[in-house]
This record gives structure tokens, C-alpha cells and sequence, in this order.
């Protein structure tokens, strides 16, 4: 018989502590995919975040290294240019990413730093129990805004990808979303250019993922799916930005 | 200075390089004594960086490594500082250090470290040159802290003056390392001012 599915070599047999229907199941078997196919399991150094993926390490099958909250590119830059022959990765969340690592990332992108980064964005905090994030949207619900956020409290949802696409040493950032069986495929698609452009030392690439968390949405699998595709693409547009 | 990376390096952990007010200001000339020959040799067997079958090099020929300090299942988190404590004690066991200074016949010691060790010194020169027994402990680790420093084998003086740039940072490990069975005064000064040899001499001649 032939074998047509497996799971991939860089991806631990194990059982993920994510909620049902969380995204981060999905993007780290993306990247573990697309690491298989580039041959790079035993070449690449994957930096994880604080927040619900910072035990990504537990699922890839591949040496990891923990970063404090927000800094995982500053601790990717390290990694890097101590090995520049490796490929080197971060995987963080919006709160990681845009909120408390604003500052290393835009500095490590402004560099130019030649790092992959997977930025999976669910517009909320989901470990510490869905607060308001700099990427949640006007209107949305959540345990930090009650009422729902509001431009003159809150301020606007952060589109951290469309200001790092401004810098010049950024050369490519894409967003995509793991709502449909289509656009997963064009993530892998994005990912894999991200990874390649490492290898091809183009510099800084950015995948963003908008993402999906019932749990802290306060939906249904499905119905958070669907909130991706019709509400959250609105503010966070599809495609290549750069 | 130079032994704190290697530090660092061979117990993989931070170590701290303490400055203060007066050493970031002032400069002075320096002798880099560059070791040769036998010296070298020890000194590079000495240094020689710790092996590292924990470095994220990419997993090629072993099982992935990962570096953190995050342990969600009950038990690990514990068992990781198990693991620490061990090798805190063996950081104290091994790398406490400190100058003493006539510290046998002392029956008046001056426990300072950094800028006010040096102060201390000269004060310590200036009662010995008045007939009065003084001595110095400076610290040159504060963590470890050098506590056997301060044992009645070591030192048994029965009066103490720390002497700090500051309200007493160090003053509580002293007091900690001799128990109770001394006399232990302070002198110190803060923001930018620092007790003048005039002024620890006269507090020590009190003791």
C-alpha cells in the first residue's frame, strides 16, 4: 500500500496541550512540513515565544530555544550570527510579537537580519486568559474590554506587518489565514518562500497567519473559522505586502 | 573581570560585574600582564571553555536540544531547581573569593569591597601606623559571599566597620557571617558621596 500521509519528521508524536480547534496545531505542522521538504531538520534553530506556543519545542522535532516574552528575535539574531550556516526561526504570537516585542522586532527587522519569523495572529491573549491585544479588532469583545475595544480608549489594531514592510531591510512579508483548506495551502506556499529566502540570505521575512482562538473568541471551532474570513481579513487584508 | 566570562561560560550562568559611582569615572593606567610559556598553558587549560553538549547547533546525529526554563508538567519545575541548587553550591564551594588584609592579630576589621576597599586599605595603613591592630576583608565575590572569610580561625577580630557607597547593601551578609559573635558598626554614604578616610578612621577608632 502507499503511504500518503504522515506526519512529518520534524513534527514529536504528541499530544498538544492546545484548545480544540486553536490554530497553533495547524501552523506548527506548516512549518515542520516545510522544514522536512527544505532537508533543514537537523540544520535549523527554532526560537519560541512566551505565550500559549512557547512549548512549541515539545511538538517540533528539532533543537529550540526559549526567549523571554517578546525578545525571541533579539535571541534569534544571537543564534544567527553565532551560526550563520543554520536557519534560524521565530515562531510568536501577536501579544509576543507586536505588544511587548515591538521594539526587538522592528530593530531586528530594521537590520535586515536574515531570520524567518511565523507570526501567528489571533487579535488576542490567549495564555494569560484573552485580553485585549494591540492587534484585537474595533468592537471585539474581550476579558480587557468589555464593552468591546474602542479607538478613543484603546487606540487602533496594530498592523505590525504593513509598518515592518516600510523598513528596508525587510524583504518579505505576507499575510495569510488558516480558515480554509485553500488558504493553509497559500500559508505553507508563504512559509516556504520565508524559509527559502533565509537559505538564499535575502534578508528578513515575515509570514503573519491570522489565526483562530474559540476559546477566548467565545465561538465555536467553526464559527471562529468563519470570523476569520469574513470579520477579521477586513482590518488584516490578505496577500503579499512586500 | 577577565575570570567572570569564563565564569559565566564554564557554570552556564550571568556573572555580575559590579561597578559604582567612582570606578565609572575615573580612569587609571593598567598593565595587561598577557601570560607566556607555562603560564600560557595553564592559564588556556584553566579557561578552556566548558564543552557544551547543550548548544543549539541543529540536531544532526543526536536527539534535538532545547534551552529553557519552562516546565509545565508537576515535578519538573521542581527537579529544574533541584538541579540549580546543586549547582549553586558548587559555585559557592568552588569560586568564593576575598582579600585579607592583617587580618591574624587584627582586633578591628574593615570589610569593604570595590572603590571603598581601596579607601579602606589606606585607612587600615594609617591605624596600624597609630599601634592600632586593624585589618581588611574585601570581598571579591559578593555572591558567593565570602563568609569563611569571617570565621575566628581566619579573623577573630571582635569588632567589625562595614564601609559601603551605599545605606548597607552588604552590611546584612556580614552580620549573617559572624552570627552574632562581634561587634559590627556601619559607615556609608550614598548618591554620588562616599565616606572619606578621615571619617572611617574616626568611626573605627571608635570600636
Amino acid at each position: 500500500m502507499r503511504k500518503i500521509f504522515s506526519r512529518p519528521e520534524s513534527l514529536r508524536n504528541a499530544v498538544t496541550h492546545y484548545c480544540p480547534g486553536c490554530g497553533h496545531g495547524i501552523a506548527h505542522r506548516l512549518v515542520a512540513e516545510v522544514i522536512d521538504t527544505l532537508g533543514l531538520r537537523e540544520k535549523v534553530i527554532g526560537v519560541a515565544p512566551v505565550g500559549c506556543a512557547v512549548v512549541a519545542y515539545d511538538y517540533w522535532n528539532f533543537d529550540c530555544c526559549e526567549a523571554a516574552h517578546g525578545r525571541a528575535l533579539a535571541v534569534a539574531t544571537a543564534i544567527k550570527r553565532c551560526r550563520p550556516d543554520r536557519t534560524v526561526f521565530t515562531y510568536q504570537g501577536d501579544g509576543d510579537l507586536a505588544a511587548i516585542g515591538t521594539n526587538e522586532t522592528i530593530h531586528a527587522a530594521n537590520r535586515g537580519e536574515n531570520l524567518t519569523v511565523i507570526f501567528v495572529n489571533n487579535a488576542i491573549y490567549g495564555m494569560t486568559g484573552g485580553q485585549m491585544a494591540p492587534t484585537t479588532l474595533l468592537g471585539q469583545v474581550t476579558s480587557t474590554t468589555p464593552l468591546g475595544r474602542q479607538a478613543d480608549l484603546q487606540g487602533y489594531p496594530l498592523k505590525i506587518s504593513e509598518l515592518l514592510a516600510a523598513l528596508p531591510g525587510v524583504k518579505y512579508v505576507e499575510r495569510r489565514g488558516l480558515f480554509s483548506p485553500q488558504e493553509i495551502i497559500r500559508a505553507k506556499a508563504a512559509i516556504h518562500l520565508a524559509f527559502d529566502n533565509q537559505l538564499k540570505k535575502n534578508g528578513f521575512s515575515l509570514v503573519e497567519l491570522l489565526s483562530p482562538c474559540p476559546t477566548y473568541w467565545g465561538m465555536s471551532p467553526v464559527a471562529a473559522m468563519d470570523w476569520i474570513k469574513d470579520t477579521m481579513v477586513k482590518e488584516f487584508p490578505l496577500g503579499r505586502i512586500k | 573581570m577577565f575570570s567572570a566570562f569564563d565564569l559565566a561560560d564554564n557554570y552556564r550562568m550571568p556573572a555580575m560585574i559590579l561597578g559604582d559611582g567612582m570606578l565609572g569615572q575615573v580612569m587609571e593606567p593598567l598593565r595587561v600582564r598577557v601570560p607566556s610559556g607555562a603560564a600560557a598553558k595553564k592559564y588556556a587549560k584553566a579557561a578552556l571553555l566548558a564543552s557544551k553538549p547543550w548548544a543549539l547547533t541543529g540536531c544532526a546525529g543526536r536527539k534535538p536540544n532545547v534551552v529553557k526554563s519552562f516546565y509545565l508538567k508537576d515535578g519538573d519545575l521542581e527537579e529544574f531547581n533541584l538541579r540549580l541548587q546543586k549547582k549553586y553550591s558548587l559555585v559557592r564551594a568552588k569560586e568564593t573569593r576575598y582579600e585579607g588584609m592583617m587580618l591574624k592579630d587584627a582586633d578591628l576589621v574593615l570589610v569593604a569591597y570595590g572603590t571603598m576597599a581601596r579607601i579602606c586599605a589606606a585607612v587600615v595603613r594609617q591605624l596600624r601606623s597609630e599601634g592600632k591592630k586593624a585589618g581588611l576583608i574585601r570581598p571579591v565575590t559578593l555572591w558567593p559571599f565570602p563568609a569563611e572569610a569571617f570565621l575566628p580561625s581566619v579573623s577573630p577580630a571582635r569588632a567589625y566597620l562595614v564601609a559601603e557607597m551605599s545605606y548597607g547593601q552588604m552590611l546584612e551578609d556580614v552580620k549573617l557571617a559572624l552570627n552574632g559573635r562581634a561587634r559590627v558598626n556601619f559607615i556609608g554614604r550614598a548618591g554620588g558621596g562616599f565616606p572619606r578616610e578621615e571619617a572611617i578612621a574616626a568611626e573605627a577608632r571608635k570600636l
